[in-house]
């Protein structure tokens, strides 16, 4: 085992002891749960019938939204790259999905459209910006010496694109689609919570404050951690495999 | 094929004149070597005929429209082999194995496939030579196609040269009088002019 390792399996046991004594000093287990009682929760939690249920139905929409953010992003972002003018068009949604709150977004999407649909949308409106702003980054510092040698040599778009532009993008959607999958996740759930969307996730959420279950607020929220992991992991590494393919070409 | 004829070239950089009403020409199917010393604008000269820099003043005329360029740099895709690297500029239009064959007169057959990220940087050279002869232009313009090359390669890659770029314009920036020799045709010496 590595040292660091070693340091980092200490530090987890200190902050396991720490909130297993903070919560023995609370005394209300409604409060503020102990890490036993959440992980006795835990491992019943998944006997609940509508356990998987509730996994798939956030996981479908906060992935389908995740998705969507990556396909839009990235051609986005491309296209922004070649042609400043869509650069500018593009600006004033980038600038509003970044600053206008969720909140404000959760709420017009709870007008516009059905709760089953706001993960999806508000996972859209946290990722797009991310992926967006990165690929459009990785265009812009794309190597100007290689630019030149494609100009010169008269290469195609199509070529020039998987030589020069990708493995230039490569790094920044890489990270960009790390960050963003823990933020689609986290914003998912968050809309979820305030839609009250029924069958999610965030619904088993809103029950555990409802009802002062502390126990399965933490068992769900290792859950949730669990789940953008995994997802973040599963995409970055299929995500890796299509670079090195195209390296391959 | 047109010969190339530069009018009373001029540039400057910041104020500082590099090139200073050059006038000359290179006619269709000729091999010339361009000499002098660092800083008279040798690269400059390149990069004005490929149409990459702009002269402050004089017109050049007759460049045709596809050209191949060995860049003082390699200006590789790292990430790529060194088949893909030349399949960059020629597409499909050149088969697999043709490109291959060239690959192999300049001693890369067997690391093709290899990214170039781990190729030597007489390896580099090499590739970026094979891609510019591959392109299959009427011009090929060469920044000192040499460096890094022992005096063996050195003769194989003009050899090569010379071998693919018969009724091409081939211009070629080297400070090497034996490089100049090799590569044969006219010597133009910058610091003379």
């Amino acid at each position: 085992m590595k040292k660091s390792t070693g340091f980092r399996l200490i530090a987890v046991l200190a902050a396991l002891l720490l909130w297993q004594i903070v919560s023995m000093a609370v005394g209300l287990d409604m409060l503020l749960a102990s890490p036993i009682q959440v992980a006795h929760r835990l491992l019943t939690v998944w006997h609940e019938k509508s356990f998987l249920s509730t996994i798939l139905f956030s996981m479908k929409r906060v992935f389908l939204g995740f998705i969507l953010a990556f396909s839009l992003g990235t051609v986005l972002g491309v296209l922004s790259g070649r042609f400043k003018a869509a650069e500018y068009l593009l600006w004033p949604y980038v600038v509003a999905f970044k600053s206008v709150p969720i909140a404000s977004f959760i709420i017009l999407c709870l007008i516009w459209l059905s709760s089953k649909q706001l993960t999806v949308f508000i996972t859209f409106l946290i990722a797009f910006p991310v992926i967006y702003g990165n690929v459009l980054e990785g265009i812009k510092s794309t190597d100007h010496d290689l630019k030149e040698m494609c100009s010169l040599f008269k290469v195609p778009w199509r070529r020039r694109f998987l030589y020069v532009y990708l493995p230039s993008v490569k790094p920044y959607l890489i990270s960009a689609c790390s960050v963003a999958a823990g933020m689609a996740w986290k914003a998912g759930v968050a809309a979820e919570i305030i839609g009250v969307v029924k069958g999610s996730i965030g619904e088993k959420l809103y029950e555990a404050k409802i009802y002062l279950q502390s126990a399965d607020l933490f068992a769900w929220t290792i859950i949730i951690i669990l789940l953008s992991v995994i997802m973040e992991k599963a995409f970055l590494f299929l995500l890796k495999r299509a670079f090195v393919e195209v390296e391959k070409l | 094929m047109k010969d190339i004829v530069l009018s009373g070239i001029s540039k400057a950089f910041d104020g500082k004149a590099v090139i200073s009403d050059i006038s000359l020409m290179i006619k269709a199917g000729e091999t010339v070597c361009i000499r002098g010393r660092s800083g008279i604008g040798k690269t400059t000269l390149l990069r004005i005929i490929a149409g990459l820099t702009q002269p402050d003043s004089g017109i050049v005329s007759g460049v045709p429209e596809r050209i191949a360029f060995v860049f003082q740099e390699d200006r590789l895709c790292e990430e790529f082999s060194a088949l893909s690297n030349v399949r960059l500029v020629t597409g499909r239009a050149m088969p697999e194995e043709t490109i291959l064959k060239h690959l192999g007169e300049l001693e890369l057959a067997g690391s093709s496939m290899t990214p170039v990220r781990d190729f030597s940087g007489g390896m580099k050279r090499r590739v970026a030579l094979a891609r510019a002869v591959c392109a299959e232009t009427e011009l090929l313009i060469l920044d000192e196609p040499f460096k890094g090359l022992d005096f063996e390669l050195k003769q194989r890659a003009i050899t090569y040269i010379k071998k693919y770029s018969v009724g091409k314009i081939v211009i070629c920036v080297t400070h090497d009088p034996s490089e100049a020799e090799l590569m044969g045709g006219r010597v133009i010496d910058l610091d003379a002019i």
